[in-house]
């Protein structure tokens, strides 16, 4: 395989370097779906399109990584999660 | 039943009925009470217990905090509700943290863990069961008003 461009080498080190831990979004039976697509779009700026896609999956599929990133940040991300009455998780990626 | 939010200029209007005030001024201490209730949500590492717990330990006095300062506005703007009060986008937040989290709660005494409890005769009809109604009707209308304030 012919070496990445430089650019491109560097932006995959820092994905490698910094996208360690997922955070990880569970199904519940109780939350309203709206108020999940709520609560993604403000903590993490999604768009609508793109929050109610990560809620169906989450209510689909059981789960859904929401971000990923530094353990610190995600374990932030997933306590937010939690304030807001979601069943989150932090797991290595 | 008039829906209890609007838009307003600088956040969200709210205006409750005499029974909604009395009725939901009670829900800050529901919660207070339920402090430790397993019906929310605390643990980060379910499978690694050392890691769950240095999480919960760092968490523990933010999430008091937080949750004590969202019932605190709860019961602040309930005094002024009956009249309508304009809450400010954080007062709002609060009242959406605070109407899901009592919802978490209610459920979890009805002993609900599957989806489908909210149709018709699919659970026994109590005053739980009400209330959990109200709050869901309560809490989508708020979350709603909230959703359309998201600049796109």
């Amino acid at each position: 395989m012919p070496p990445a461009p430089r650019d491109r080498q560097f932006e995959d080190t820092e994905t490698l370097t910094t996208a360690t831990w997922n955070l990880v979004v569970w199904n519940d039976p109780v939350n309203l779906m709206d108020y999940v697509v709520y609560v993604f779009r403000r903590l993490f700026g999604y768009s609508k399109a793109d929050a109610t896609r990560l809620m169906l999956e989450v209510h689909q599929q059981g789960r859904s990584v929401v971000a990923s990133g530094p353990r610190e940040r995600v374990e932030m991300q997933c306590f937010e999660l939690h304030r807001h009455g979601l069943w989150a998780t932090v797991e290595r990626t | 039943m008039t829906e209890s939010f609007a838009p307003s200029a600088g956040g969200v209007r709210m205006e409750l009925a005499e029974w909604q005030v009395t009725l939901l001024g009670k829900i800050p201490n529901m919660l207070a009470e339920a402090r430790d209730d397993p019906s929310f949500p605390t643990s980060a590492y379910p499978d690694d217990e050392h890691a769950d717990a240095e999480f919960r330990r760092l968490m523990a006095a933010e999430w008091a905090q937080a949750r004590s300062l969202d019932r605190a506005i709860v019961e602040r703007t309930l005094k002024v509700a009956g009249g309508g009060v304009v809450l400010s986008m954080p007062e709002a937040d609060a009242w959406m943290r605070v109407l899901g989290e009592a919802r978490l709660l209610i459920a979890a005494r009805l002993g609900i863990e599957e989806p489908g409890w909210d149709r018709d005769g699919a659970i026994e009809e109590s005053p739980d069961l009400a209330l959990l109604h109200y709050l869901s009707w309560m809490h989508g209308g708020l979350v709603d008003v909230l959703s359309d304030l998201i600049p796109t």
